[in-house]
């Protein structure tokens, strides 16, 4: 049984429309990477997975049944964000204790082997952690809760390059011990992309693609040279992206679907060839417009 | 190995060419016992479905063998598969951008032929 | 990967415990409302009358619990207005549940609540006497009533717990109503003026029928008589409310 099941999803609010037909299915046991711009419709999506909002209008199934006020998808499934709200009584070591008794599959000596790599005060309180604690205490809980589903929304917040190293260090580790679903939404793509199975991007609330990692590292092709080269090679291909360097080099970035003496015959006309990364595609294929940055700072062009 | 995460070959099949040379230089033996994705994925901290990929390639082409309920488990004949296929593809491979980057400078192919006789003579005994 | 089925009763209890850890501080500040309430009724504050005739004065000074209970009504009130806030909902939500069993946890927590306010208050008096006693060292304290029978006490507490359960799940029943639509709080407003306006206006007329219909509600539960008679009303018009607000809460969206 896939664990997400998403037909036709809209979702509505006054002024904009967050989500509009978004269809996707996410199996069993996969990590995927939920990713896309700031605004895209990320943390909209996974609200509606994990049933605290409702959608305008479409079918969304986890675990087989609507996640709205569904009580079996809430206690199988765990969401985490920046946002968390723990009660301000308890410190920190009594809400790991607390939460332990919502989850049966609750791994307390998960719970205490990271809380005492990171660092964390079992005294303190959760209102008076930093940001990067904050995001590493509420990534401890979520990981220790076993959940078969897992959300983590921008879950490396604050937190420093080493400590988000270990966490999706922790975070496959745990994996390959305890299978579940995942769903990770990060703008760290490249440093997440290692780990992850499956990419779902999102552009404006609407699916741009859902593809695996690999797939996706080998769906695009840099090509790099001086104009006319480049555009007698690729002909009316489609262009993913292209840059103009100093005079007369170009760089696109196209479909990669050329055979291997397409590319050699390229090669030999001095043609460069690159490779293009997974957040890089991503960029492109989720640009909001022609312009650059570039186009800024060039005053002829400045509006 | 590290894994290249720039390169343009996609990392299952880099996991794949290192288990190869893995085989290759009899690290593990015909019969034995390969990785499995979940032991490979905790070694390269990769996602265990791009290992299993890797090894996948690798049980397409027959070097690898599965026994049920056991896992996969190296070919008797793997290395000379290997060899066909690295001879095949990879030295091919090779060869071919030796001879497009020789064009480009304008270097002949007797010029290309000494070049690689005098490597080689280098790297004799290595 | 097996599942967890969970039941409503489960983790609705598990909430309720949690509830009871987490907002400590309620049953802490009825201590803090009902000492401040004790204080004001000590010093004098109920009220006396005095009269006078040819040659004499009487003053009747008169100490009464009524600033407790008044005091501890709005307490109990405003607690269970805030308890339908959205923070406090959101939290819920940090672990598991669904709307149903936020709501029972929530209305199990103002019950007991209700249960332990009911029976300070009641004690309350008991305390107000003897604290009389010995700060005005005043044996002119009528000697008959001084002394409160356990049965009077009990049902002093029964009709008190009642009494607070009821405000209780009119306060629960506005804040849900108030989270549902914010219309309503102008609604909550807007409506008490129009009637009195209303009054005022068309007074000549309608003299007696609105006021009527007023009075008449009042009477239903503060005249009522017979104890368990106003325990059968209370109770059924505390479960109609709390129904009603369990109803509201089922659609609200959380975390926004």
């Amino acid at each position: 049984m896939a664990t997400i099941e998403c037909v036709n999803l809209n979702k509505d609010y006054e002024n904009t429309k967050a989500i509009t037909d978004l269809s996707f299915t996410i199996e069993e046991n996969t990590i995927t990477g939920l990713i896309g711009r700031n605004g895209a419709g990320k943390t909209t999506l996974l609200k509606i997975i994990k049933g605290f909002i409702k959608p305008t209008s479409g079918d969304i199934k986890v675990f087989g049944t609507n996640p709205f006020d569904c009580l079996s998808v809430s206690a199988n499934s765990f969401f985490t964000d920046d946002n968390m709200e723990f009660p301000s009584t308890f410190n920190l070591s009594k809400l790991l204790e607390e939460t332990s008794k919502f989850y049966p599959n609750w791994d307390s000596s998960l719970a205490k082997g990271l809380f005492d790599y990171f660092g964390l005060n079992p005294k303190q309180y959760h209102g008076n952690l930093s940001k990067g604690q904050n995001s590493t205490f509420n990534m401890i809980v979520a990981l220790s809760s076993h959940s078969a589903l897992t959300i983590f929304d921008e879950p490396t917040s604050g937190m420093d390059a080493s400590v988000r190293k270990d966490f999706y260090r922790a975070l496959l580790k745990d994996y390959l011990q305890y299978p579940r679903t995942i769903i990770v939404s990060s703008h760290m793509l490249s440093e997440l992309e290692g780990i992850l199975e499956n990419i779902l991007l999102i552009k404006n609330g609407t699916k741009v693609l859902h593809l695996p990692v690999d797939e996706l590292k080998e769906m695009a092709i840099g090509l790099k040279g001086d104009i006319s080269s480049i555009n007698t090679f690729i002909e009316n291909k489609a262009i993913i992206h292209s840059e103009k360097n100093n005079g007369n080099q170009l760089l696109v970035v196209v479909k990669n679907d050329f055979s291997k003496a397409a590319l050699e015959k390229a090669k030999l006309s001095g043609i460069e060839i690159l490779p293009v990364s997974i957040e890089d595609l991503c960029v492109y294929l989720t640009a909001k417009s022609e312009r650059g940055i570039d186009d800024v700072f060039d005053r002829t062009k400045r509006i | 190995m590290i894994l290249n995460s720039d390169s343009m070959k996609p990392i299952y099949i880099q996991i794949s060419e290192w288990l190869e040379n893995q085989i290759l230089n009899s690290n593990i033996a015909g019969d034995k016992k390969m990785y499995s994705q979940y032991q490979l994925a905790e070694m390269y901290n990769i996602n265990p479905a791009t290992a299993g990929k890797g090894l996948t390639i690798l049980l397409n082409e027959n070097i690898l063998y599965k026994k049920r309920g056991l896992g996969m488990f190296v070919s008797p004949e793997a290395k000379e598969l290997i060899f066909k296929k690295r001879k095949n593809e990879t030295l091919r491979q090779l060869a071919v951008e030796l001879i497009i980057e020789g064009k480009r400078l304008n270097v002949g192919e007797n010029e290309l032929f000494e070049l690689i006789k005098s490597i080689n003579k280098e790297y004799e005994g290595v | 990967m097996y599942l967890i089925e969970p039941s409503v009763f489960d983790i609705a209890k598990k909430q309720y415990l949690f509830k009871l850890k987490t907002n400590f501080g309620l049953f802490f500040s009825l201590i803090i409302v009902q000492m401040f309430a004790i204080l004001l009724t000590l010093s004098g504050m109920s009220g006396s009358t005095s009269t006078g005739g040819s040659g004499f004065d009487i003053t009747i000074s008169f100490i009464s619990g009524n600033i407790v209970i008044v005091l501890t009504l709005i307490w109990a009130l405003s607690i269970s207005i805030t308890m339908t806030s959205i923070k406090d909902i959101n939290m819920d939500f940090t672990f598991v549940s669904n709307r149903l069993t936020s709501s029972c946890s929530n209305i199990g927590l103002l019950i007991t609540l209700s249960f332990y306010a009911g029976i300070a208050t009641a004690l309350s008096s008991n305390l107000i006497r003897i604290l009389y006693y010995y700060i005005y060292h005043s044996k002119n304290i009528v000697n008959e009533g001084f002394f409160i029978s356990p049965k009077y006490i009990l049902m002093n507490i029964i009709s008190t717990v009642l009494y607070i359960i009821l405000i209780i799940s009119i306060g629960y029943f506005l804040g849900s109503l108030f989270q549902h639509n914010k219309v309503f709080i102008i609604l909550f407003f807007a409506i008490p003026f129009g009637i009195i306006f209303g009054l005022k206006l068309f007074s000549s007329n309608l003299n007696g029928t609105s006021i009527y219909f007023l009075t008449n509600i009042f009477n239903f539960y503060f005249k009522e008589g017979s104890l368990i008679i106003f325990a059968i009303k209370v109770l059924i018009t505390v479960a109609v409310l709390f129904s009603i607000a369990v109803l509201l809460s089922k659609r609200l969206e959380v975390r926004k």
